[in-house]
């Protein structure tokens, strides 16, 4: 249930920083110990994401040692 | 959208239960885009992505060709290396620095539901009758928590957090905006009852508490490790049920120590006023430490 409102923070940055481009793909580490769930996380950012910059981009979850929650990077498509 | 992340505003709610007066949360807190775009009303200079030395914050300068679709479009790559909860934790850093500034202790009481932590709230504030309480109620719904408090003497804000699970930062400063917490007052925030996710939102409190009840069986600090992690202290709650119930103290205390070794434990029971003393004073101590940590 807490992966909805961790969903809500990577979404709310990413979209602020997309600053209307399209997202692509989203980077970020989950740390084994975080008590967040990885399934629960794809699954939370998904909903989300619906109406947003970051609607149909891929979540990229790496598995980390320890408590990590980090946003690490996201592409976003530029016009031509 | 809103409805979907519990931070809808027709389900957050926050509710004096001095004044009645009952405020919608998640409007103004949570910035959420809607499908008529009003959230992208300010104007998107397209023009600065042909400047190749201009780049959005920490933006990489790698950019590539898509070649798999979209052939008019080049994508790139952002650096964000941030923490995912940055912004939680920027509030919070913000309500500790309020709280610290008016010496106020602000003690999280965390643990599953039914664990006793409203029962414990009302011996407590039954038992400092001379000092000014303050709580802050945390459930998914009904005032019926801190009816219960404001009826023991305390002043109370409810916070309804509908599908939240847990309180954050942002709610904190909320309601330490309606509540108003007195200068040199003892704060209680009593986080919805949940042993995870709590747990993973710092709100800048002064302390936490973890309360295991001893109904709950002994093994809770090993299959919910980072509530145990989390807190400064364990209380282990309903001791007085102990005869009636397989519950070894023992291990409850060595798998909390496994888990955190700094961890305090006390135990008692709210229902009876067993063991309280203790838990008054170590509310007193973390007091005064309070006061003197004003400007370390």
């Amino acid at each position: 249930m807490h992966e909805l409102a961790v969903a809500q923070s990577i979404v709310e940055k990413v979209d602020e920083t997309a600053a209307g481009r399209k997202v692509r793909r989203v980077i970020v580490e989950i740390g084994r110990e975080s008590c967040v769930s990885g399934e629960a996380l794809a699954f939370s950012f998904g909903l989300v994401a619906e109406g947003t910059m970051v609607e149909g981009a891929a979540l990229d979850i790496r598995a980390m040692p320890g408590t990590a929650l980090n946003l690490k990077s996201m592409e976003v498509e530029e016009a031509a | 959208m809103c409805g979907t992340c519990g931070c809808g505003s027709s389900e957050m709610t926050m509710t004096n239960l001095e004044t009645g007066r009952q405020t919608a949360l998640g409007e103004d807190n949570h910035e959420h885009v809607h499908a008529d775009g009003t959230r992208h009303s300010h104007s998107h200079d397209h023009a600065h992505s042909q400047d190749p030395d201009h780049h959005h914050h920490g933006e990489h300068h790698h950019r590539y060709e898509d070649r798999d679709h979209h052939h008019e479009h080049t994508v790139s790559v952002i650096d964000l290396n941030s923490r995912i909860l940055a912004k939680n934790d920027a509030t919070a850093g913000k309500n500790r620095a309020w709280l610290k500034g008016r010496e106020i202790l602000a003690i999280n009481l965390m643990s599953a539901p039914g664990a006793g932590k409203t029962t414990l709230l009302e011996r407590t504030i039954a038992s400092l009758k001379d000092k000014k309480i303050f709580v802050l109620e945390g459930d998914q719904a009904t005032d019926h928590d801190g009816v219960r408090v404001k009826a023991a003497g305390a002043s109370a804000v409810q916070i309804n957090t509908g599908q939240g699970c847990h309180l954050d930062a942002e709610m904190l400063a909320r309601g330490l905006g309606e509540l108003k917490p007195a200068t040199g007052s003892v704060l209680f925030i009593e986080n919805v009852g949940n042993l995870v996710c709590p747990a993973l939102f710092d709100l800048g409190e002064t302390r936490r508490v973890a309360i295991l009840s001893v109904t709950e069986g002994d093994d809770k600090p090993l299959k919910y490790p980072h509530m145990f992690r989390a807190a400064d202290l364990m209380l282990l709650n309903k001791i007085d049920l102990a005869p009636h119930v397989r519950f070894d103290r023992n291990r409850a205390i060595a798998y909390a120590h496994q888990i955190n070794p700094a961890i305090e434990v006390l135990e008692l029971s709210a229902q009876t006023g067993e063991g309280i003393e203790a838990w008054l004073d170590w509310i007193a101590i973390s007091h005064a430490a309070t006061r003197s940590e004003v400007f370390a």
